[in-house]
Parts: structure tokens; sequence; C-alpha cells
């Protein structure tokens, strides 16, 4: 059984969404739209990891993998047009990072019929869809004046 | 000589004239003088759009009457319409162009200004792409004038930088209209008011915003079978004054709301399946996210109690006919589009859509935003064409003659505090205004001042006053205004007036359309063929051209024409073949434009905005079934604090519009309202020790605003400001409402949250404003003393 083992991935993978969002609200705090969708994905963040406490997995986190995948996207220091662009796409892929985490999961938990355990999933994964939507949407709209303007 | 058949100041609404069915004729006429002849038009002071003749004598505008024929107000108009026109004879119109050298403004002739404006739009697109321009218009100006700049921009330029200020007002009843029922266009008609049982008006003070249209139910509420009314609004106002029900839900709760109206009419089994089965998908969905929405957790959240909240929804489950309206209090609020569409919902659920007496107006605030919207001025494309759709590109660029690459569908229009943004990034280097106010309607005014000051910003306005925009222009270029130009204009029920010219601009002054023709020609736009791609010269031509882009489109004008709509009251779209008096109300087949190949849009997310990929529309196909898009809370993003611990909401005053670029220079109009208050609680000003009147100050995180207290009217920890007043004027006093607000939107229409601010309010010392009030009159009178003695000197 390795549930328990992905409890503490998705735990990491939200970690590093948060990192990555709260370093986009300090780096590009005038794109306002941005700041305040960052900061309601926060909240939402801090929600989907409240609502894994019930579930009391020891906590298997990989202490060397856990930052690697935010520092590793989030290493430098990105400001301006080009730098927002380059940040929500290192963002989009930490969205889709704790996706998969959470899809893994709900599989996990329908086959081990824990049902509280799906429905916790199932919520999560509603937030991330949004999330994944909106970078989406937000990059393209970014990115033809940022490439071809500047 | 003034003849008046009414003091409209003092009695906003006239005498009630009681009514069920046919709403009886009232002429209202206020005139100076006796006019040589009447010239027909419609007003233009809010979105009601009235008929009025224009009074002419002489070559000026001596007064007006509203037109008995007209189905929007039979013969009535409200303080601003009798009014407003004597800003048309202003002493400080903008006569000749201005171009800004070393600070100061000179005297240029057109020539000069164009050649200006020219070359340094072409430098600016050989270096840097048109990605580098940017023009922002308004809701005021003519369809043939927005029509015009939508082709010069979209076909010539090939921006898609394009906005106008219905992004203010506006932009949210256009999303909600296209998410809902697959493109934008208001379902019902006025004429729906005569006949309906209940209204519902969501943030919408009405006896404010389009008095006539208040006359109009006033004078139901007194007639034979009265409308039960419902307002929802965290203010009494004098709509609210009238309701068998009035709710006032805490700032930011709109959703929650009508959440628990939807749950209790589900709850209740108020619902029409056999509706819902043919004509809408997503009920299951919408079933599912009210459900928890019980009054008891309504009250909780709202501050509504469940009691009144059950009272409102018996109304609405058991009405056998509804009209509702939303505006500003939705569109400006927090959750803007998504509670904009739960009022369609309502209708949806209970089938109240499409017949005599129901129906739903996502309100216009601007007497032409219709047309901003219609023709793309907008940023969309116009006619309700879809950016996202290749199909509607390559038919637009049927139409136009052009290859479809240039049309920008890329990515979807750049809202304005967009493309202030990029303006402050220096990414847009040239901004083009037309007949608006940005430097007193946007949110956060430090920082749009700044932007607009920038010198790496090369920033033209056309306006007939020297706005407080204006002075931060690089060139200024006067412009006509209502009365002195021809054009066409559509309302908030789709009726579509002809406004004639009445009298010649002052000076050099030239019409919005003349200007926007000549800098199509000066820069040589042309078509595939090389033929000018502006092919018209005058409006009539120009409304010929936008019939052909409309035709076969839901805002279909192709039976409409200017000798058609001069014979007496305005018509409604769609007008064509089919119907060539106009369609009264839209989806009464229950057929939505929602298809995939026809809507002007694929559905968003309402908490984030996120689009949904076309392909997945396409899957889900809704095939002419309206859309049932369900909204979950969320809650707002923590803003009041310690420090700010109020929230402020802004709005109107019924004296004034805008900026008061024009009711602000009527004599009878500004000494109703002459001044900026600040309306708070009982309770907060026992807690501040406040009196009526006495000075006090707002303070945000982004300005502050000063004014005198008015006590009373609203729910406590809410505070009011009307957004009217500027500086255009004199005043040194901060008194511009936006000088508080925050630069912030909602995710999906992109419309400012002017109505969800925190602020921090101070007792200003009463001897101390005093003597700054008589030091203030003080200074006036020495530099008024001082200016005269030195024309004086001057002359001699």
């Amino acid at each position: 059984m390795h549930v328990d083992q992905y409890l503490s991935h998705v735990r990491e993978a939200e970690e590093n969404l948060g990192l990555g969002l709260k370093k986009i609200m300090r780096q590009h705090s005038f794109e306002t739209d941005v700041v305040e969708m960052c900061e309601r994905f926060v909240r939402w963040s801090d929600e989907h990891k409240a609502s894994l406490e019930m579930f009391n997995a020891e906590d298997n986190t990989n202490e060397e993998e856990s930052p690697g995948l935010f520092k590793a996207l989030f290493a430098n220091m990105r400001i301006g047009p080009y730098g927002l662009l380059r940040d929500l796409h290192a963002l989009s892929l930490l969205i889709h990072d704790a996706h998969t985490s959470w899809t893994i999961l709900q599989q996990g938990a329908m086959a081990q019929r824990n049902t509280r355990l799906e429905l916790v999933c199932k919520e999560a994964l509603a937030h991330l869809n949004k999330e994944s939507m909106w970078v989406e949407t937000r990059i393209k709209n970014a990115a033809p004046q940022i490439l071809i303007v500047g | 000589m003034i003849n008046a058949s009414r003091n409209s100041i003092r009695e906003i609404w006239g005498e009630r004239t009681p009514y069920y069915d046919q709403w009886p004729e009232r002429v209202d006429q206020y005139i100076t003088e006796e006019p040589d002849k009447w010239v027909q038009s419609a007003c233009v002071l809010c979105s009601n759009g009235c008929g009025i003749d224009i009074g002419v004598k002489d070559n000026r505008i001596v007064g007006v009457r509203g037109r008995a024929v007209d189905r929007i107000n039979h013969g009535r108009l409200g303080p601003k319409g009798l009014h407003g026109w004597k800003a048309n004879h202003s002493n400080d119109r903008l006569t000749v162009p201005l171009i800004k050298e070393n600070g100061s403004f000179r005297k240029a002739t057109w020539q000069e200004a164009m050649d200006l404006i020219v070359t340094r739009s072409k430098e600016l697109i050989a270096r840097h792409t048109s990605g580098s321009l940017a023009f922002y218009n308004s809701g005021q100006l003519f369809l043939e004038e927005y029509y015009t700049l939508s082709v010069i921009t979209k076909a010539g330029l090939g921006t898609n930088h394009v906005d106008g200020n219905t992004r203010l007002c506006t932009s949210t009843s256009a999303w909600a209209l296209k998410l809902s029922f697959g493109a934008d266009g208001q379902p019902a008609s006025y004429r729906d008011i005569d006949l309906t049982d209940a209204l519902l008006l969501v943030g919408h003070n009405m006896a404010f915003t389009q008095t006539v249209l208040w006359s109009r139910v006033l004078d139901r509420m007194k007639g034979p079978r009265p409308p039960k009314l419902i307002v929802v609004d965290p203010r009494r106002t004098a709509t609210a004054e009238m309701a068998d029900v009035h709710l006032m839900p805490r700032v930011g709760t709109n959703v929650p709301l009508l959440n628990g109206l939807l749950h209790q009419l589900i709850e209740w089994d108020a619902v029409d399946h056999d509706y819902l089965e043919k004509h809408t998908v997503g009920f299951d969905a919408l079933k599912s996210t009210v459900s928890q929405w019980t009054p008891e957790l309504v009250e909780k959240v709202t501050g509504v109690p469940a009691s009144l909240l059950l009272k409102a929804a018996s109304i609405i489950a058991s009405t056998p006919s509804l009209v509702s309206t939303a505006l500003q209090g939705v569109f400006q609020a927090w959750q803007a589009t998504g509670a904009a569409v739960q009022i369609n919902n309502l209708h949806l659920i209970r089938g109240l859509l499409g017949k005599e007496g129901s129906g739903v107006f996502q309100m216009n605030g601007q007497p032409t935003a219709q047309n901003t919207r219609e023709c793309g001025a907008n940023g969309e494309l116009p006619a309700f064409f879809n950016w996202h759709n290749e199909k509607h590109v390559r038919q637009l660029a049927d139409i136009w003659n052009v290859d479809p690459s240039i049309i920008p569908h890329w990515g979807p229009p750049t809202p304005i505090m967009e493309i202030m943004r990029y303006a402050e990034l220096g990414s847009v280097k040239m901004l083009w205004i037309a007949g608006t106010n940005p430097a007193v309607s946007l949110p956060g005014l430090s920082r749009i001042r700044h932007i607009l000051k920038k010198n790496d910003l090369f920033v033209v306005v056309q306006d007939a006053f020297m706005t407080e925009t204006a002075q931060l222009a690089d060139v200024v270029l006067p412009t006509a205004l209502w009365g002195e130009k021809t054009g066409c204009f559509t309302n908030a029920d789709r009726t579509v007036h002809i406004s004639h010219k009445a009298i010649d601009p002052p000076g050099e002054a030239k019409s919005d359309l003349d200007i926007f023709i000549d800098y199509a020609r000066r820069m040589d736009l042309r078509d595939k063929d090389g033929q000018p791609l502006v092919k018209w010269s005058s409006p009539e031509e120009a409304f010929e051209g936008w019939k052909r882009c409309s035709k076969g489109r839901p805002c279909d004008y192709s039976g409409l024409s200017y000798e058609k709509l001069s014979q007496g009251s305005g018509i409604q779209w769609p007008c064509n073949e089919q119907y060539p008096d106009g369609k009264e109300r839209l989806y009464t087949d229950g057929y939505f434009n929602t298809d995939y190949e026809l809507c002007e849009g694929y559905t968003h997310d309402l908490t984030t905005g996120g689009a949904v990929p076309p392909e997945k529309y396409k899957e889900n196909n809704p095939a002419g079934r309206a859309i049932i898009l369900p909204c979950e809370y969320d809650p707002p993003l923590g803003f009041t604090d310690e420090s700010y611990p109020l929230l402020l909401t802004t709005g109107r005053v019924v004296y004034h519009f805008h900026t008061r670029t024009k009711t602000g220079r009527v004599k009878e109009l500004n000494d109703a309202a002459p001044d900026v208050f600040i309306q708070i609680s009982q309770e907060d000003a026992n807690e501040h020790n406040i009196q009526e009147g006495d000075l006090v100050r707002l303070e945000s995180r982004f300005g502050s605003v000063q004014g005198p207290a008015r006590i009373g009217g609203i729910a406590p920890g809410l505070v009011f400001v009307p957004f009217h007043y500027g500086y255009w004027d004199g005043e040194d006093a901060k008194t511009a409402a936006n000088e508080l607000t925050k630069p912030s939107w909602d995710p999906v229409s992109k419309q400012p949250h002017f109505k969800y601010n925190a602020v921090n309010l101070v007792r200003l010392d009463t001897k101390l404003s005093e003597l700054a009030s008589k030091t203030k009159d003080t200074l006036r009178s020495a530099v008024k003393s001082a200016v005269q003695t030195t024309k004086e000197t001057l002359k001699l």
C-alpha cells in the first residue's frame, strides 16, 4: 500500500505550489490580477493541505525531493513582462504536478473504497482544474504582447 | 423666457400617470426661447435613450422636449435630459486642435495635429508593430463612429489594444448575456415593464440611474395590477424606499444571496421542468452548487434575514411574470459576472424569458454602450463575431476585403487596465483617448496620472472640453457634441434611435467620425484590392457599412435606414426582412445563440476567468440551448483590516453623469449637486463623533478624499462616495472617489471592483476646516482679482 506515500507527495506538490504562488506575488506585485488570483490559489492550497490532516498519514516527505521542483523552476529572480511570462510558465508546471499527484491519490482512494479521501481529492482537483485553465488563459493573453512588442 | 412643463430638479420623476399595459403620454419640455425648428434626436445622458426633440434658433439650441411618439419615454424627460443640452454652449468648449510643447499647449491647425499623430503612428508601427498603439473610447459616441474605429483598428492597424469605458460600467452585462445566452443583447423589452407582475432590481438604483424608466415603474406601482418590487441594495436608496422587499446584503455577498434564492426555488420545485429540458443545459450542476445555501446560511454570510429572503423567494417562485435588472451593484462588485449570471439563471429555471412581461435587463449605464459592444469598440469583434472562431474571422475579413491574418484573433482584446499596465511598462507607446476621462474615472488615480504623464507615452485626446485627461495629452482634438453631428445609437432595450445634427459645432471642432476617417486616409489604410479601407465619408454611409456587417448576426440592423429611423419612434433590433419593424423581445422560441458556430464566445470559469477551450465547448455543444452556469461563493479576499476597517462603494447622484464634463457645466444641475459628500451610517458617525455636514476624510491604501459627511441610509461598516467629482473646475481638495479605489477587477468581465474597497474614516477638525475653507476663498478671490487686473492691464 503506497497511498500514505502519495499523501506525502500531494502535500509536497501543494507545498511547492504555494511557494511558487507566493514568489510570483512578490516578484510581480504590480500585476494586480495575477497577485489577486495567486492569493486565491494560496488560500485553496492551504485548504487542500488542511483537508489531508484528517487522514493522519505518517509524513514520508522526502526532504531532498520536496523543495526540488519549486527550486528548479523558480531558481532565478524574474521580473518584468518577460519574467512574468516565464514565471507563469513555471507555475503551470507546479499546477500540473499538483493535479497529477491528486489524480493518482484519487485513483488509489477509489480502489481503497475510501470515500472520504475520494471526496477530498475531488474537491482539490476541481480547484486545480480552475487553476490550470486560468494559468493557460493568462499565458495566452500575455504572450503576444511580450514576445512581439516587449 | 423660460417655458418649462415642470421643475425636474425638484420633482425628479414628475407627476404620476398610473397605468397598466399602455403607458400614457406626458410631454416634458424646457425651452429658453421659442425655437425656429425642432430636430429629432434622443437623449445621451443615461442608458435609457429617451426620444427627444432639439429646439433650435439661430444655430443655437434653445431647449428640448420629449417625443411623445417614442416607445421609450412616451414624451417624458428627466432632469439631465431637460437641462444637459446647455453644456453645448459652454464658453470653455474646445474649438481648435492643441499641441503640447515644452509643457504648454499651443493652438495648431488640423493639418499639423493630424500630421503629428500620423507620423508618430507610422514610426511606432515600423519600430514596434501596431501592438504599441492603443485606443480607449467611450460609451457616448455614435454607432457610426464606433464601427469606423473598429474597422481602422482591426482591419487597418491590426491591434487588439482597443477598449471602451464601457469596461467600467457594462462589461459584465455583455459577459453575462454572452455566457448564458450565447451572445450579447438584452432579452427583454421595456414593454415588459408595462405588463409584468414582479420586478427584481439587483444593485440597481433605477430612481437615480434611469429616471424616466423609474417613472414608468412608479406609474405601474400606482396603477391597477401593480407589480411586486424586490430591491437588492446595501443602501436605503430612493429605489429601495419603494420596495415590497428590500434585501441589504453585505458588500461582496451577491452570489450567496442569489444562490439562496435559486436554492429556495428548487427546494419548492418552483421550476419549469419542461422549459429546462427543452431549452437549457447545466441545471443539475446548478442544483448541486446551490444546495448548501439554506436561508440560515445565507443569513449568516450575507446578513440578510432568512425571513426576508424567503419573502423575496416566494414572490419570485409564484409570480407568473418577472422582469429583473442588474446594474453597478452587481457589475462593479465582488464576483460580478458570477452574480449577474445567477440572475439569468433565476429566469431560466422558472422559464420566464421571451414571454410578455418577463425578461432580463443586464442593464447598460451609458447611452451608447450597447453600440460600443456591438461595433467592436470594446475590443471584441463587431456584430458579436467570435474572435476564437476561425470561420467568423474569415467572414469578417471577407466583409472588409482584407486578409484574415490582419484581424487580431491571437488573443482576447486588451482591457483598459491592462492597456494602462502596458503603457506603464513602456510596451504601449501611443494611447488615443476619445470622449472619456480616465484621469477621473479609472481606479487608482495617482497611478493613472503618473502613466498618462510618462514621457515615452504619446497621448492623443479628442474631446469637447479640456478635461483632466486632456490636460495630460500631447495632442488635443476638439470634437462636436451631441446635437452637432448626426448618428445612431441603441439603448438598453435594443431600441435604435437616430440623432440628427441640429447646430454646427463651435470653431473648428469636428465629429469623432470625421476625425477617424481623416486618420484612416492619412494613414493610407487600404483593403486587399488597394482601395481605401474605410469606404465612407458620411454618417449615413457608415451606417450602411454597419448594416452589411451585422446582417445575419444576432444584432441584425439590415432592415433599418436613416429614413426609417427618422419617421417616429426608435426601432428595436433585430430589424431585418423577418422583423421589418424590429423584434420586441429575444428568445421567444427558446432558441438561444449558443451554437458552437454561432455564439459570440465560449464558456469561462466564473471564479478565475479561465477560458474553456473551444474543442471542449464543441464536445458539449449547447446547440441553441441556454447555458445554466453555476457559481460557487468565493469569499472576498482579505482587504479590510485594522487600518482600513470600512468598505467603500462608489456610485451616482441623480443630477450628474460620469465626470460632470457636461452636467457640471449646467447651472441647474450643478447647483443641485455641487460637491462631493461622504455617506456613512449613524453607527459609524456615532463611533467617530461625526455630525451631519462635518468635514471628514476617507483614506485608503491608494489615496484620500475629503468632503462633508452625510449620515444615514447605509449599512454600518459601509461608506458611499459619488464618483462624479474631479478637478477640472478648479477644486483643489481631493474629491475624486477613484483616488481611493484599488486597481482590481472581475476575472471574467475585467470590470473594476469600484464597489469593493477598504477605507479609514477620519473626522477633520471643524474649526480648522472652516479656517481652511475661508483661507481658500480669500486666496481664490485674490487670484481672480489678480487675473482681472492683468487682463485689464494687457488690454491697455
